[in-house]
């Protein structure tokens, strides 16, 4: 094994010592896990010494790997670029041959031998994988003050037509991309439409395309699919037309034949594959708190998607991010494939697909409350409890000392509105709801917000009797003073119809069972667009 | 009540040493234990950090007054139980000069 390298030794490591720049050295020595400090000398026996050892431990693909790094130390990762020209990154010619002995690994193949560019790596979307390019890589010259159009044909094989007709994942789609400063090496290139441009398919204007992105958004680009503009007739040759006009730059476009993956597909996956265990996150969340100046007592964390304001199903998050709200994978997936910009909703952080992985921890969490609870309070060791005040959104406007005040404002309007709801639901509704939600709002002042939710039935109802709806708001003025609760509560102030609320009514409070309550039917509110595109 | 008198003994005054300060940016909450004179850039970035945001991103208001870094619950006259408030940074939509 060692001596099938033996004749390489000498001419890579002169290589090394003739050729490297320092910058090259570096990148080499980063990319093999070594330290880069040190001046060219070191660096230079360092990696020497690195070759040496890998030769005499017959490391054959370890060799293989610092060949690819000494001989082209621009890219860091050539296994994608071994079909490589060399002619093309100047300076690293002459020791091409010792690599051309490595089998070309098998590119998707367009390969159009008379551009200088054959390929672009696009950046990689985890909706769509190519599998096959269609049309060799067309080149758009630049046209500053005229339009133009660039053809090609493409025509579709039996299988693929037969794949696309039973399988709609199977989709055609045009890739593109300025091409201006890229090379056959350049990776992760953002997909990109002229400004001006119209695509056609047999002279059929495609409409409805979204060829431009999000404004300043380099990459929220999607490919352009035409599958359905194709003509499904075996061996038809179908003439895609790119117009385009006032370019400052060289674009060049493909088309290229796709599996789509849908968001459900993709969630799954992700349920699946890598996740952060909760050790790791209780661990990271201790580590945070080591300041003695500064200590984090406990915190309030929601359990809502900042995407769809819903209850997270899948919560996951970027392995980059360091704070622990989650997001839901649907949202966010669905998000992406409408607009791929790829960061983050809470750190705006870009995000790769890879590095998305579920958060173990909110996951337990998710699993064990209600569905209804929708934050949770996590104490300094990780430990985490249903917070008291759960329900809605706390806003800063419930503070401090004088909401005292403010709070007997609050009860009397919503107790009001509550009771509306409460004398006359008791032929319609079940009673117990009105009832623990009022209780809330005696403690709570925001339960007014859930309590907004069943008025919509009160609106009908209040047309009966103006009488049924005066006196009960007062009775539960009344109730505020400890002193006429046994008293008022029972006797005076109902009427008729309230007397089998007082009984359950004021048996002590509990929260939990306030919030189930209150919060079923608020559950589902779906401002999931208006959240989502807002951003 | 806020000049510091070490000489005074009382007990109340080493509790209160520390301050439990509320932050909180309308979804998610943090209780800080901090030092009254610990600079609140310290508890800013603790917060930014814990909830992802960049620092220069958001605003901290006390009692309806943006918090500087430089400030401390000291110079504040912050009380225990306190509640900074966390509002989207913006730009634009001042009177011009």
């Amino acid at each position: 094994m060692s001596s099938y390298h033996y004749p390489e030794r000498s001419s890579l490591i002169r290589y090394v010592m003739s050729h490297l720049i320092v910058r090259q050295l570096q990148s080499v020595l980063k990319s093999e896990g070594l330290p880069t400090s040190g001046l060219k000398a070191p660096l230079q026996k360092r990696l020497t010494t690195h070759i040496e050892d890998l030769i005499s431990k017959g490391d054959t693909s370890g060799l293989e790997r610092v060949k690819n790094l000494i001989y082209r130390p621009e890219s860091p990762a050539p296994s994608r670029n071994s079909t490589v020209n060399y002619n093309q990154t100047s300076g690293y010619a002459s020791p091409a041959p010792p690599m051309a002995q490595t089998p070309p690994y098998s590119a998707p193949g367009y390969g159009s031998p008379s551009a200088a560019l054959s390929r672009i790596h696009f950046k990689e979307s985890p909706f769509y994988s190519v599998l096959v390019g269609l049309t060799p890589l067309e080149t758009c010259p630049i046209m500053t003050a005229n339009r133009h159009s660039v053809h090609v044909s493409v025509v579709l094989s039996a299988p693929q037509l037969q794949q696309i007709s039973t399988d709609k994942s199977y989709r055609c789609m045009v890739y593109c991309a300025a091409v201006d400063g890229i090379t056959a090496y350049t990776k992760d290139t953002d997909i990109a439409f002229p400004h001006q441009v119209e695509l056609r398919v047999n002279d059929v204007q495609i409409s409805g395309l979204n060829l431009r992105g999000l404004k300043n958004r380099p990459g929220s680009t999607r490919p352009a699919d035409i599958t359905d503009y194709l003509n499904r007739k075996p061996g038809h040759r179908n003439q895609v037309t790119l117009t385009y006009a006032l370019t400052q730059k060289k674009f060049a476009f493909v088309v290229n034949y796709v599996k789509t993956d849908s968001v459900e597909e993709l969630v799954e996956r992700l349920r699946a594959g890598a996740s952060i265990t909760k050790e790791t996150v209780i661990a990271d969340m201790v580590r945070k708190n080591e300041d003695s100046d500064l200590v984090a007592t406990s915190s309030i964390m929601s359990l809502k998607c900042p995407l769809s304001t819903l209850r997270i199903d899948l919560p996951i998050r970027s392995t980059f991010c360091n704070h622990m709200q989650c997001f839901d994978a649907t949202s966010f997936l669905q998000l992406q494939q409408q607009a791929p910009t790829w960061s983050c909703p809470t750190c705006n952080k870009s995000i790769s697909w890879k590095a998305l992985v579920v958060d173990q921890y909110f996951r337990d969490i998710l699993n064990n409350t209600p569905k209804t609870v929708d934050s949770v309070t996590i104490d300094v060791d990780g430990a985490w409890s249903v917070a008291a005040e759960s329900s809605g959104t706390p806003m800063p406007d419930t503070d401090s000392e004088d909401g005292n005040g403010g709070r007997d404002d609050i009860i009397e309007v919503s107790g009001s509105r509550l009771s509306k709801l409460r004398v006359e639901a008791t032929p319609i509704a079940p009673s117990p709801v009105a009832t623990t939600s009022r209780e809330g709002s005696a403690s709570v002042p925001r339960s007014s917000i859930s309590a907004k939710r069943p008025a919509s039935q009160v609106i009908d109802l209040t047309l009966s009797d103006d009488e049924d709806v005066v006196r009960p708001a007062k009775r539960i003025n009344s109730f505020l003073t400890p002193t006429s609760m046994s008293s008022d509560g029972r006797g005076g102030g109902s009427g008729s119809s309230s007397s089998n609320g007082n009984g359950s009514v004021f048996p002590p409070f509990d929260p939990v069972v306030y919030n189930g309550n209150s919060h079923s039917p608020v559950g589902t509110p779906g401002p999931f667009l208006a959240g989502g595109y807002g951003r | 009540m806020s000049t510091d008198a070490p000489n005074d003994p009382k007990p109340e005054e080493t509790a209160s040493e520390h301050l439990n300060i509320k932050v909180t940016d309308g979804n998610n909450e943090v209780f800080f234990k901090i030092k009254r004179t610990t600079q609140l850039k310290k508890l800013m970035d603790a917060f930014c950090d814990r909830q992802g945001k960049a620092p220069n991103s958001v605003r901290f208001l006390f009692d309806g007054t943006r918090v500087q870094g430089g400030d401390s619950p000291e110079s504040l006259d912050m009380q225990d139980g306190d509640t900074l408030e966390v509002h989207q940074e913006q730009i634009g939509g001042g009177s011009s000069f």
